[in-house]
């Protein structure tokens, strides 16, 4: 039951910052990018590779984060793209071309490494905590992910940075007519959204496998997440993070896959309809 | 002596219809001039022009004898040109002085922080102890003080402030002012828009009337009285 | 006179295609038509609530999905006869459609947020078929039974008839769209979409507009999930996802030019292209339709940022 608590709120915090990643892309470069969660699987994938090839672990952390950032890249292109485009295209073309970019990696990583799952074993299998007894990986999972976001939250908050990213999503005309460069800010935004992501499949490899073709679905929980959060709000992101990573754990050890899947569309939607309007 | 701001023939086009049609205009330096002109009548449009958040369809914005008009917003910032909107005027998340080091971070920092914020806090001394408070739960006129604070804390050379005492409360109107007379009094070079006449005709030397985009008259406000009602004749005779 | 010689153009290359499914024996290109008729119906679907209404909606193959279930799962586990199984089927999926345009509109959704309205709602729709194996099936799919064939007809006959009835709805639906193309009810929706508060003021109902271009949309929808279920004799939740159903639907609306429906008819002859090229690539079929979205939309986006 202990392994299940921090199992979700592992997921959770992992959860939180892919979907960090997405509602600030979305507030700043104007795109919804369903491509994500393909940030996430691309580094993985390319973790896994290198590792079966023998190369040490520090090198295929690294390398598969770079290839995280090679999809911000990608993201990036495409929003600055759209970007020149009018009002009534922008929103959609933004949409339709990430889902694109996100099927070209998803269908070329299925077809090209099918069996390319990436898993870490660090550590001894289980530790005693206060008598109780939680596997290692799980602890380090969660330990790890904790780590991630408090970095993650020092950078928005306590360095300059991290409170041009801030002005820049609250409101980008204010900043820009203050002397921010709102352009090389979401690239600079984009890049950093990728970087987590990837980094948070490099560390969900702890806990549970994670295959080349889980980039879809982790796009649309990070989505829902995204919803959930208010789209306006890193904060709340946050928190809608860690509520849906728990209950999805622990409703689905309860109910199964996907019954938990639809109750927590059910209350995205619903939560969509109290951030409603506008945008 | 030479303009501060040069604004040549400049058209906007707005929504598919031209918000700013033609307007020519100077600012000099340590001068206050006022654009008035009911709703709709291009001022905001022109404002944020000349602040390049929108790209003119012809015309020249000319700055400190340098042409701007190709530079994208937050250069034009650097030069030393600073926009006060009318709504969403602050970082409603952040708190005062967040969005206050913000303004100074993206500035060209003549001075440290710790000088340039003391310099705005004497200028508006009830926010020394709202500094923790976030700028979305600030009042109105607070928030449009913030704003104005905000814009100062890079020592601009010009201000461009879109409708001060828009949707104020006259007490709020009134604090506004006076902090803007006393900043005006200072040199500061500002050009405003404002829908209120006599708000205009009480901070600045210079008035322009504008309508559908045009600039229909410029005067010296030697006479309140009579631009005044110059004004009011060609507004809405 | 343009639009006239259009017209006749599209009628002759449909009576061909018709003709073509009338005479021929082969099952492969029977196949071929009816992939054809679905995949271009959701094309047009696209074409007329996106291309003119301006909703971004991304559930049209929920909405084929729920029609074909409804009516197959009403055979098979209520016993239902197909004359009332299948107009429960297109109730189904007419009606959601209807209710998500309803909901979006009444919580006020504009833009993005009601495509991700309906991505939420299409995966609703697979959660829903996955989680209840029981009844559904799951994964492995639906086997259907062919009305026209319990009627008597051979299979052959009955995959013709099908082929012909696909092709019949693709084309009438594309004409019937043609024909109001400029008309009242065209201009009022594209109102509704671009600047549904000019219509408010005016005391227009812009939602009116709207729920009539979802019920029209949803109701092609609908019909050629059904025609496509029955004439393959199986269905499977993998042929309505968003990949295999959305995403072709706004290629073809987008290869004809978002708001034109014969455009739409010619851009499903390109997308059947594109599939019958990658089916020896398989898995990777997905790529090329995100190539294939990335090339269209930025090609399309180029001639937006001209204009």
């Amino acid at each position: 039951m202990l392994d299940l608590l921090i199992d979700g709120l592992s997921n959770g915090l992992q959860l939180a910052l892919i979907a960090v990643g997405m509602t600030v892309v979305h507030g700043i470069a104007g795109v919804l990018n369903l491509a994500h969660g393909e940030s996430v699987v691309v580094a993985t994938v390319t973790a896994a590779v290198l590792l079966s090839l023998g190369a040490p672990l520090p090198v295929a952390l690294i390398l598969g984060l770079c290839s995280s950032l090679l999809v911000g890249l990608a993201v990036w292109a495409v929003s600055s793209y759209v970007s020149g485009v009018g009002e009534r295209m922008r929103g959609v073309l933004g949409l339709v071309m990430t889902l694109g970019l996100a099927l070209t990696i998803h269908g070329s990583l299925v077809y090209l490494f099918p069996t390319a799952h990436y898993s870490l074993v660090v550590g001894p299998l289980q530790v005693e905590i206060m008598g109780l007894v939680v596997r290692f990986s799980s602890l380090l999972a969660l330990a790890l992910s904790a780590v991630t976001i408090a970095a993650l939250h020092l950078l928005l908050t306590a360095t300059q940075f991290g409170r041009s990213v801030r002005a820049s999503f609250q409101n980008r005309e204010l900043a820009e007519s203050l002397g921010v460069d709102v352009g090389r800010i979401a690239l600079l935004t984009v890049l950093m959204a990728s970087l987590f992501a990837g980094l948070s499949g490099l560390i969900r490899g702890l806990t549970v496998p994670v295959e080349p073709s889980r980039g879809m679905e982790l796009t649309v929980l990070s989505l829902v997440v995204s919803v959930a959060g208010g789209m306006r709000n890193v904060a709340g992101t946050v928190l809608a993070g860690i509520a849906i990573g728990l209950v999805n754990s622990l409703l689905a050890y309860l109910m199964g896959t996907y019954l938990t899947y639809l109750a927590i569309l059910l209350a995205a939607a619903l939560l969509l309809r109290a951030v409603g309007a506008g945008d | 002596m030479s303009a501060l701001l040069r604004v040549e023939g400049l058209t906007v086009t707005l929504n598919g219809s031209r918000a700013v049609r033609g307007v020519s205009l100077s600012v000099r330096e340590g001068e206050v001039v006022s654009i008035v002109g009911p709703n709709g009548s291009g001022k905001s449009t022109l404002l944020r022009a000349i602040m390049g958040l929108l790209r003119p369809d012809g015309g020249r914005v000319i700055f400190n004898g340098s042409d701007v008009t190709a530079l994208p917003a937050n250069e034009r910032a650097r030069l030393g040109i600073r926009l006060v909107p009318s709504e969403r005027e602050v970082f409603p998340l952040m708190t005062l002085r967040e969005n206050l080091l913000v303004s100074w971070e993206a500035g060209p920092r003549k001075e440290s922080f710790g000088e340039a914020l003391e310099r705005v806090l004497e200028v508006f001394p009830w926010m020394r102890q709202r500094l923790r408070v976030k700028a979305g739960n600030l009042s109105g006129g607070e928030r449009r003080m913030l704003a104005i604070a905000m814009a100062l804390m890079s020592s601009p050379r010009l201000l461009l402030v879109d409708e001060p005492s828009s949707g104020l409360s006259p007490r709020a109107v009134a604090a506004v002012l006076g902090s803007m007379r006393s900043l005006v009094e200072s040199g500061l070079s500002v050009l405003l828009a404002e829908q209120n006449l006599e708000v205009a005709l009480k901070l600045s030397r210079r008035v322009l009337v504008m309508r559908s985009g045009e600039v229909l008259a410029e005067r010296e406000v030697s006479d309140p009285v009579a631009v005044s009602a110059l004004i009011r004749s060609l507004l809405w005779g | 006179m343009r639009s006239q010689s259009l017209q006749a153009l599209v009628l002759a290359f449909s009576s061909a295609l018709g003709a073509a499914a009338v005479l021929t024996d082969s099952v492969y290109l029977l196949r071929l038509y009816t992939v054809y008729a679905f995949h271009t119906s959701l094309g047009l679907a696209v074409t007329l609530l996106f291309g003119v209404g301006n909703q971004v909606v991304i559930c049209f193959g929920a909405i084929a999905g729920t029609s074909a279930y409804v009516a197959a799962l009403t055979q098979v586990h209520a016993g239902l006869s197909p004359s009332v199984a299948v107009p429960l089927g297109l109730l189904s999926g007419t009606g959601l459609g209807v209710a998500l345009i309803r909901l979006a509109s009444s919580w006020d959704l504009r833009g993005i947020r009601v495509g991700i309205l309906t991505i939420l709602a299409s995966l609703a729709f697979e959660a829903v078929i996955l989680g209840n194996r029981s009844v559904t099936f799951g994964e492995v799919g639906l086997p259907v039974d062919d009305p026209l064939q319990s009627a008597g007809l051979s299979p052959i006959a009955s995959l013709r008839t099908y082929a012909v009835l696909g092709l019949v709805l693709t084309a009438s639906a594309s004409l019937l769209l043609h024909r109001v193309r400029g008309g009242r009810f065209w201009l009022l929706l594209t109102a509704a979409g671009q600047d549904p508060d000019l219509l408010k003021a005016n005391a227009i109902s812009p939602a009116r507009y709207m729920e009539l271009a979802a019920a029209a949309a949803s109701f092609l929808a609908a019909s050629s999930g059904l025609l496509y279920a029955f004439s393959t004799g199986y269905i499977s939740p993998s042929t309505f996802t968003l990949a295999e159903s959305d995403i072709p639907a706004y290629l073809i609306a987008a290869m004809g030019g978002l708001g034109s429906p014969l455009g739409a008819l010619l851009g499903g002859v390109v997308l059947l292209a594109l599939k019958e090229l990658t089916r020896a690539v398989g898995a990777a079929s997905v790529a090329v339709y995100g190539l294939a979205l990335l090339l269209v939309f930025s090609a399309r986006s180029r001639t937006l940022r001209r204009g």
